[in-house]
C-alpha cells in the first residue's frame, strides 16, 4: 500500500494506542489542506498492520495489540539497553499485594476498598492509593450502599501494562467474574474493620 | 500469650515471612505445606502452625500486621469449637453452618485471585520489557491562580442557564418518572471525557430534558472536581467555561498541564466560594 508509510510514521509518533478506525479516519481525511485516500477501510489497515508487524519482526521494534489499539515499543529482549538509556535500573512493577488488589479489582470492577479487603482479608489502602497513582485504576463512581462507598475500575492504561487488548483477553475470566465476593464487614457493626484499622496503624512499618 | 511450639525441620523451611501477602496468603502456604486439603482443615493443627509463625515473626523482631492477630484469633475460636462435643454448643449454633465453612470459602476464592494475580504478574514482566513513546513533559504554567480563574459563582451562574433552557424544553414535553443517581452520572462523566479531553459546560447537558437529570449531573461534575478527576476552565472572565478531564499520569508522573492554557484558570479546592 502507498499508504504504509503513512501509518508506520503516526504509529511511531503516537504515545497512545491508536485504534484501526482511528488511523483510517486520519487516512481518510487527509493532512490540512491536502489529499487524503478517501477508499481506505478499517479492514485494509488492520491488514496493512498484520504486515508492518511481520516487516518489524527481525527489528528493534515489535507492534503490538493493546488496549483496544496498535501501538510501537521497543523489543523486549532489548529491555537492558533501553534501560539503560532511560536510567531505569529495572521495569517498574508491582508487588505482589498490589498485584493482588490489581487482580481482584480487574475482575470484579466497580468495587469498593471494603469488597477488596473482604477477598484479601487485609488493609487495602496503601495499595489502591498506589495503583490510583500509577494511573491504573480510577475512581469510577460512588456505591449505593451505606456510606455511599467509593468504587474503583481499570484504566486503558491498566489494559497497557499488563499488555492486554480488552478486559475479556483477562485470563480465566469466566469463572473469575462469577466468584461470590465474601460479603464486607456490615457498617452497623464494624467490629472487624475497626480492629483491623486501628492494629495496622498502630504497627510499626517493617 | 502465644504458646512456643517446635516445628519440625523449621530451619529448612524458614520462608521469609514478609513475603506473605496478608493472614490468607499464610493459611494457604500452610495448608500446602502440610498437605491438606482445603475442603478437610484440621483446625487444630492448622490452628498450631499458625500461631508458630507468628511466633517466629516475633522472635525475629518483624512487625505484625494486625489482621495476622485477628486470624490467630479466629482460628483459635474455631479450634474451640472442635474440642466441644456437638450436645454441649450453645442451643442457637447447633443448627447453624460449621463457622469453619466460612474460613474455607473465603480461602478459596483468596487462592483464586492469587492465582490471578500472579498470572498477571507474569504478563507484566514481560510487557515491562516493553518500551513505548510517553507524552513529553510541558511544564505547568504559573497562572493557576489568575483572573480568569473559575469561582463557585461563576459555575453557579453556567448552570441555572443550563437549567433554564432545560425548562423551556421540558414545556413541551413529556412528564416521566425517571431516577437519576450521581453514581451514574459520574459514571457518564467519565464516559464521555476520555483523559486530557474537555468539552463546553453546556454540551454536557444538552441532550438532557429533565431538571433532575441537570441537577444530579451538576452535582457529579462537583464531586468529580473535588477528587480532582475533573477541571473547569474559563480563560477569561464571561468567556465559556470549559470542563476537562485530569490526564492520567503515567506511571507515577501526574501529567502537566500542557502550556496553551496558560493564563487560564482552574477550579480547585481553595476556589473562590
Amino acid at each position: 500500500m502507498e499508504w504504509a508509510r503513512i501509518l508506520e510514521a503516526l504509529l511511531f509518533a503516537a504515545t497512545e494506542p491508536m485504534e484501526p478506525a482511528r488511523l483510517a479516519t486520519i487516512l481518510r481525511e487527509g493532512p490540512e489542506g491536502g489529499q487524503g485516500w478517501p477508499e481506505v477501510k478499517e479492514q485494509d489497515i488492520r491488514d496493512e498492520l498484520a504486515q508492518l508487524s511481520e516487516r518489524l519482526a527481525p527489528r528493534g521494534l515489535i507492534l503490538r495489540e493493546v488496549a483496544g489499539g496498535f501501538r510501537i515499543g521497543t523489543a523486549p529482549d532489548l529491555a537492558g539497553w533501553v534501560a539503560k538509556l532511560k536510567g531505569v535500573t529495572k521495569p517498574p512493577r508491582l508487588t505482589p499485594p498490589a498485584l493482588e488488589t490489581m487482580a481482584v479489582i480487574a475482575y470484579r470492577q466497580p468495587i469498593s476498598r471494603a469488597e477488596i479487603e473482604a477477598v484479601r482479608g487485609v488493609d487495602c489502602s496503601g495499595t489502591l492509593a498506589t495503583l490510583e497513582e500509577r494511573g491504573i485504576i480510577r475512581i469510577s463512581g460512588r456505591s449505593e450502599a451505606p456510606g455511599r462507598p467509593i468504587l474503583y475500575s481499570t484504566t486503558p492504561l491498566f489494559l497497557e501494562h499488563f499488555g492486554l487488548r480488552d478486559l475479556e483477553e483477562l485470563p480465566n475470566s469466566e469463572e473469575l467474574r462469577r466468584v461470590k465476593l465474601p460479603a464486607p464487614a456490615d457498617p452497623a457493626g464494624p467490629q472487624q474493620e475497626e480492629l483491623i484499622h486501628e492494629t495496622v496503624e498502630s504497627a510499626p512499618q517493617s | 500469650m502465644i504458646p512456643m511450639l517446635e516445628i519440625p525441620g523449621s530451619e529448612a523451611l524458614r520462608v521469609e515471612l514478609n513475603a506473605f501477602t496478608g493472614p490468607l496468603d499464610l493459611l494457604l502456604h500452610l495448608i500446602r505445606e502440610q498437605e491438606m486439603d482445603i475442603y478437610d482443615i484440621r483446625m487444630e493443627k492448622l490452628t498450631e502452625q499458625y500461631l508458630a509463625r507468628l511466633d517466629q515473626m516475633k522472635e525475629e523482631n518483624l512487625a505484625i500486621a494486625g489482621e495476622f492477630l485477628v486470624m490467630a484469633a479466629t482460628l483459635l475460636y474455631l479450634k474451640s469449637r472442635t474440642l466441644l462435643p456437638v450436645q454441649d454448643r450453645p442451643p442457637e449454633e447447633v443448627e447453624e453452618e460449621d463457622p469453619k465453612w466460612e474460613l474455607i470459602r473465603q480461602l478459596i476464592e483468596y487462592r483464586k485471585f492469587k492465582e490471578a494475580a500472579s498470572q498477571l504478574g507474569e504478563r507484566e514482566a514481560l510487557h515491562s520489557k516493553i518500551f513505548g513513546r510517553v507524552p513529553e513533559r510541558v511544564s505547568a504554567p504559573k497562572g493557576m491562580q489568575g483572573p480568569g480563574q473559575v469561582s463557585m459563582f461563576d459555575l453557579v451562574w453556567a448552570f441555572q442557564k443550563v437549567l433554564r433552557s432545560v425548562e423551556d424544553r421540558s414545556r413541551v414535553g413529556r412528564f416521566e418518572d425517571e431516577k437519576f443517581t450521581v453514581g451514574q452520572k459520574i459514571e457518564f462523566l467519565l464516559d464521555r471525557l476520555s483523559p486530557g479531553e474537555e468539552v463546553l459546560f453546556e454540551d454536557l447537558f444538552r441532550s438532557m430534558s429533565s431538571r433532575g437529570e441537570v441537577v444530579v449531573t451538576f452535582l457529579a461534575m462537583l464531586e468529580l472536581i473535588r477528587l480532582r478527576q475533573l477541571a473547569a476552565i474559563q480563560d477569561g472572565p464571561l468567556q465559556p467555561i470549559r470542563i476537562r478531564r485530569t490526564p492520567e499520569g503515567i506511571l507515577g508522573v501526574p501529567s502537566e498541564t500542557p502550556s496553551s492554557v496558560e493564563g487560564t484558570g482552574q477550579l480547585g479546592d481553595n476556589s473562590a466560594v
